[in-house]
C-alpha cells in the first residue's frame, strides 16, 4: 500500500513528475491504493460541490462604505500631517487674540466681583493734585457734570487703575457718618445679579463685599457704583446730595 | 496624490469584488457563524486595503486568504479558546474509523452534496479544516497554504490527508444514518 499522504499529494498534483511516474506504475499493481486514490478524488469532487454562492451583496456595500471611511480618515490624517505647523500656529494666534480681547474688551460681571476689581487695582495710583479744586474737577469728570460735592461731604481718597480690561476710578467720600466708596467701572458692560431700587428707578441694588451698593449708568453708559456700611436709603441720600 | 489614492482604491475594489464571495465563504467555514464571518471579512478587507501598497501583485486571492486566515487564527481562536476545537495532538481525530475500503465512495458522494458536506466540514477540527478548505474549495497550492498558515509544507500535506479522511468518515456516518447506504455495504 502506497503511503496515504503521498496518495493525497498525487491527487492534488503536488508531486514532482518523476515521483508521479513511479507511483503510477506502482498503482497498476496495487488495487487497494488505486481504490484509495479514487476515494480521495471522490472526496475532492464532493468538496467542490460546496460553492461560494452566498449572498454577499449587502456585505460588499457595507465594505465599500467602510473603505470610504478609511479614505476619509486617511485624507484628514494626511491634511493634519502636512499642515500641522500651520494648524498649531493658528491655534496659538487664536489663543493669543482671545487672551488679548478678554483683557481689553468690556464685559459683564457679577456684583460680587466688583470688590475684586478694587482689590486688584494694584498698583493703584493717586493722580497728582495741583490745586484745591482738582479733586472736585476730577470727581465731576469721572461721575458726570451733574455731580457736585457739597461742603458736608469730603473726598478722603482718590484711586485710578489703568490696567487693561480692569480700568477703575475710585473716590472715597465721607459725610461724617462713615465712608462711602464711589467707583466708575470703565471696562464693564453689564453687572448681573442686581434688582431695581424701588424708590428711584435710576438705581439698582446689589452688594459689594457684603455691603449694600447702588449701581447706576453714567450718561455715556459707564457703570458707576456707590457702596458703604449703611442702608440703601442712606447711600441714596448721599448720592442725591452729590448730584444736586 | 489624490488621484493616486483614487486609482489605488479602484484597483483594489476591482480585484476584491472578484474574490469577495470566496472570502466570505472561507470566513463562514472558519468561524461557522454568519455574524462573525461578516466581521472577519470586513476587517480583512480594511486591513488588505490599508496594506494594498505592499501587495506584490502576484496572487490577490491567496494574499486576501492569507490575511483572513491570519486574522481568524490570531483573533477568533483566542476568543474561542474555551471550547476545545481539536488540534494535531488530538489522537482521536487523526484517522478515520473503520476500513475505508468498505465505504462505497461513488454511491456515497453521488448522493451527498452541498449542505451535508458543509455540515460535515464544520465538524472537522480546525487545523485540518483550514487546510482542506484552502486546498479543495479555494484550490490553492500546498505552498500557498503553507505560506498562509505559516507551517511547513509537510504539515500542510499531512493536514490535508487527515482532514479529508475525517470528512469521509463523517460523510459515511451521515450516509448510513440517512439510509443512503447500508453499513458494511460493498460497491
Amino acid at each position: 500500500m502506497i503511503d496515504r499522504t503521498e496518495l493525497h499529494a498525487l491527487a492534488d498534483n503536488e508531486l514532482p513528475p518523476e515521483r508521479i511516474a513511479e507511483l503510477k506504475s506502482q498503482l497498476d499493481q496495487d488495487p487497494a491504493s488505486l481504490a484509495e486514490l479514487e476515494a480521495i478524488h471522490a472526496t475532492k469532487r464532493c468538496l467542490r460541490s460546496c460553492e461560494n454562492d452566498f449572498d454577499a451583496s449587502m456585505l460588499w456595500v457595507e465594505c465599500r462604505e467602510r473603505l470610504d471611511e478609511v479614505d476619509r480618515t486617511k485624507r484628514i490624517e494626511s491634511f493634519v500631517g502636512r499642515y500641522a505647523w500651520g494648524i498649531c500656529g493658528l491655534f496659538f494666534v487664536a489663543i493669543a487674540l482671545g487672551g488679548f480681547f478678554n483683557r481689553s474688551l468690556p464685559r459683564s460681571a457679577d456684583s460680587n466681583q466688583v470688590a475684586g476689581y478694587v482689590a486688584n487695582m494694584a498698583p493703584i495710583s493717586r493722580p497728582a493734585i495741583t490745586d484745591a479744586g482738582a479733586d472736585d474737577r476730577m470727581f465731576r469728570q469721572v461721575l458726570g457734570e451733574s455731580f457736585n460735592r457739597p461742603q458736608q461731604v469730603r473726598i478722603t481718597d482718590i484711586g485710578v487703575s489703568d490696567e487693561p480690561g480692569r480700568r477703575v476710578s475710585m473716590f472715597r467720600c465721607d459725610d461724617g457718618y462713615g465712608p462711602v466708596v464711589v467707583l466708575a467701572l470703565h471696562d464693564i458692560q453689564q453687572v448681573t445679579g442686581l434688582y431695581e431700587y424701588d424708590k428711584d428707578s435710576r438705581y439698582k441694588c446689589g452688594e459689594v463685599s457684603g455691603a449694600p451698593a447702588l449701581f447706576w449708568n453714567r450718561a455715556d453708559g459707564v457703570i458707576c457704583v456707590a457702596f458703604g456700611n449703611r442702608a440703601y436709603g442712606e447711600i441714596h441720600r448721599m448720592l442725591t446730595l452729590l448730584s444736586q | 496624490m489624490l488621484f493616486g489614492r483614487r486609482n489605488q482604491r479602484e484597483a483594489f475594489e476591482r480585484q476584491a469584488e472578484k474574490v469577495f464571495p470566496s472570502l466570505l465563504g472561507t470566513a463562514l467555514r472558519l468561524t461557522r457563524s454568519r455574524e462573525e464571518a461578516e466581521d472577519l471579512t470586513m476587517e480583512a478587507m480594511v486591513r488588505a486595503y490599508e496594506a494594498f501598497e505592499r501587495f506584490d501583485g502576484s496572487n490577490f486571492k491567496a494574499w486576501m486568504l492569507r490575511i483572513i486566515t491570519n486574522l481568524y487564527i490570531n483573533r477568533y481562536r483566542q476568543k474561542q479558546r474555551g471550547p476545545h476545537l481539536g488540534s494535531l495532538e488530538d489522537e482521536n481525530v487523526l484517522e478515520p474509523v473503520g476500513s475505508e475500503e468498505e465505504i462505497p465512495d461513488r454511491i456515497l458522494f453521488d448522493n451527498i452534496v452541498g449542505a451535508e458536506v458543509e455540515r460535515a466540514l464544520s465538524q472537522v477540527p480546525e487545523d485540518f479544516r483550514i487546510a482542506v478548505v484552502l486546498s479543495d474549495i479555494e484550490e490553492l497550492s500546498y505552498q500557498e497554504i503553507a505560506d498562509i498558515t505559516d507551517v511547513p509544507i509537510g504539515t500542510v500535506r499531512s493536514r490535508i490527508a487527515r482532514g479529508r479522511s475525517i470528512l469521509r468518515r463523517l460523510l459515511a456516518e451521515y450516509a448510513v444514518k440517512e439510509g443512503i447506504i447500508k453499513q458494511g455495504a460493498k460497491e
